[in-house]
């Protein structure tokens, strides 16, 4: 379970959480501009959100569960 | 004074050279040569193959000489995006981590066009794997907006649009997965035709996103695409997600007008987002349609922001999978963007990714749903006419921060036939289209809506951009 924080956590909480994932993964060599990733990471934080929020949504509690 | 072959249509060329006018080889070594003059300029092509065309040409030739006719495609020139396998030619991606890969065997799609004697010129640009963003660390350069080179061409079928919009090629065959045929076509006032889910096989395609690749033909106008459309369509056993589903004629209903079609308008898709010049052209071609006596009525979708997160975390975490383990044993091979917009699929987890398919069973049966009483969907295809080819990897489509101007996702998301039909230029000259949708399976309405909006609007009329 990689989503730990929110989208809207500060970018040092973003970067650290971006580490942590890229190194359980082995990925931590391919990563560069780290600031920019943990931007992007964050506007993926809330569209993932936004996903889990939609499909209670539209699909119902019991469905979605 | 008579027309150039590049500006006619595959119909045009089809009966020239049923008439002997020229042959198969005649028109290859011209649009070959038309590549050679404009592709240091615009750099659609990524490779070319000389010699495969003209064999391709020469035995179109023959075929015509031994009274076997393969159909409208027969002796007609077309490109593949650098994504689709072709036996003995490079398939790249568009990356340095590809740069030497030959396949022995076609895709699907290039087997198919080859059977139909239609002739190969090349390999296409793209955004990287169909998802970074041209960059310096790139094997080949950005291919150029032929209406104003400093403007992006959209993507990532980049060379497609830009190829098919300077008559450097009549067809290209491309893929598209968040609005990847649709935005260059828009951009390059081009006719992109996303077809449905399963409509065109996808063996040999390169992946980007397996549960969201779609393939369809980038073209200069509407009968062209019904015409290639036509010659890829079809169920393939050997591609798992390939529909077994009848393949009408497209062509056949292309000038019924569209007097009695109900057509439904997602208007809080777009209306607060879209520049004015968008908008204008907009309401333009729905003025059109409605005068052509279709019935008009505005619809509620769930909100696009669902398509497009629902779209996002499915496309990065299976193109995620698809790159994990060249990410991990050769990073350096990836251009930086490409690397890190892949990257960020690690933080999605299963939950995530199952939450994402539920989302996306639900929105589906809400369109479809909708359509049920409709004939089709009409909406714009992106927010804004081409953007500042240098204004960042931030401006105009980042799959990974999720700002976007092409309303892609909806109809990928969905798996629905779509296609961007080009209405008029704006003040600065650059195109604007309309997009239109249908019912699964019934690419032939959107096709009849489209040539309609192509014939209302006067589109054939404008003079190309590199004529």
């Amino acid at each position: 379970m990689n989503t730990i924080t929110t989208g809207n956590a500060s970018p040092q909480v973003l970067r650290e959480e971006l580490l942590a994932i890229l190194r359980c993964e082995g990925l931590q060599a391919a990563a560069e501009h780290l600031d920019e990733m943990a931007a992007s990471l964050g506007s993926l934080k809330s569209a993932i959100a936004h996903v889990h929020a939609a499909r209670a949504s539209l699909c119902g509690a019991k469905e979605a569960a | 004074m008579s027309t150039p072959w590049h500006l006619m249509t595959i119909a045009q060329l089809g009966e020239q050279l049923r008439a002997k006018a020229f042959s198969c080889v005649d028109l290859a070594e011209h649009f070959l040569r038309r590549i050679e003059a404009l592709n240091p300029r615009t750099h659609a092509f990524v490779h070319v193959s000389r010699a495969r065309a003209l064999q391709d040409a020469a035995h179109a030739d023959a075929e015509f000489e031994a009274g076997r006719d393969h159909g409208p495609l027969h002796g007609i020139p077309y490109a593949l995006k650098d994504l689709f396998d072709t036996q003995g030619m490079p398939t790249t991606c568009h990356s340095r981590l590809l740069i030497d890969n030959v396949p022995a065997q076609d895709s699907r799609v290039a087997a198919m066009l080859r059977a139909r004697c239609a002739v190969l010129l090349g390999k296409l640009a793209t955004h990287e794997f169909a998802l970074g963003w041209p960059g310096p660390d790139l094997p080949f350069p950005a291919a150029r907006n032929p209406w104003n080179l400093d403007a992006m061409p959209g993507g990532s079928s980049t060379g497609s649009g830009v190829a098919v919009a300077a008559r450097m090629v009549p067809i290209a065959i491309s893929t598209d997965t968040a609005g990847s045929i649709r935005w260059p076509a828009s951009f390059c006032g081009a006719v992109g035709l996303k077809p449905s889910f399963g409509r065109v096989s996808r063996r040999g395609l390169f992946p980007l996103s397996g549960s969201l690749d779609h393939c369809g033909p980038i073209t200069a106008c509407v009968h062209d695409a019904a015409l290639a459309l036509q010659a890829i369509a079809g169920h393939d056993a050997s591609d798992p997600s390939s529909a077994d589903v009848p393949v009408p004629d497209f062509s056949v209903g292309l000038e019924k007008g569209v007097s009695g079609l109900r057509l439904a308008i997602p208007r809080e898709f777009f209306a607060c987002a879209a520049a004015p010049q968008v908008l204008a052209a907009f309401e333009r071609a729905v003025d059109w349609l409605r005068d052509g006596g279709a019935r008009i009525s505005e619809v509620s979708l769930p909100a696009y922001e669902s398509f497009h997160a629902c779209g996002r975390v499915i496309m990065l975490a299976e193109a995620f999978s698809v790159h994990r383990a060249n990410l991990r044993e050769r990073p350096q091979l990836y251009g930086v963007q490409t690397r890190n917009r892949l990257l960020l699929g690690a933080a999605i987890s299963a939950e995530d990714l199952a939450a994402a398919q539920q989302l996306r069973a639900a929105l589906t049966r809400a369109v479809e749903t909708r359509l049920d009483a409709m004939d089709g969907l009409v909406t714009v295809t992106t927010l804004s006419a081409a953007l500042p080819l240098h204004g960042g990897h931030g401006a105009g489509h980042n799959p990974v921060s999720g700002s976007s101007t092409i309303q892609g996702y909806p109809f990928t998301v969905t798996g629905l036939p779509a296609m961007s039909v080009p209405v008029e230029l704006d003040p600065q000259g650059l195109p604007l289209a309309v997009q239109v949708a249908a019912r699964r399976f019934d690419e032939a309405t959107a096709l009849r809506i489209g040539r309609f909006l192509e014939t209302a609007s006067g589109w054939q009329a404008v003079p190309a951009p590199m004529p």
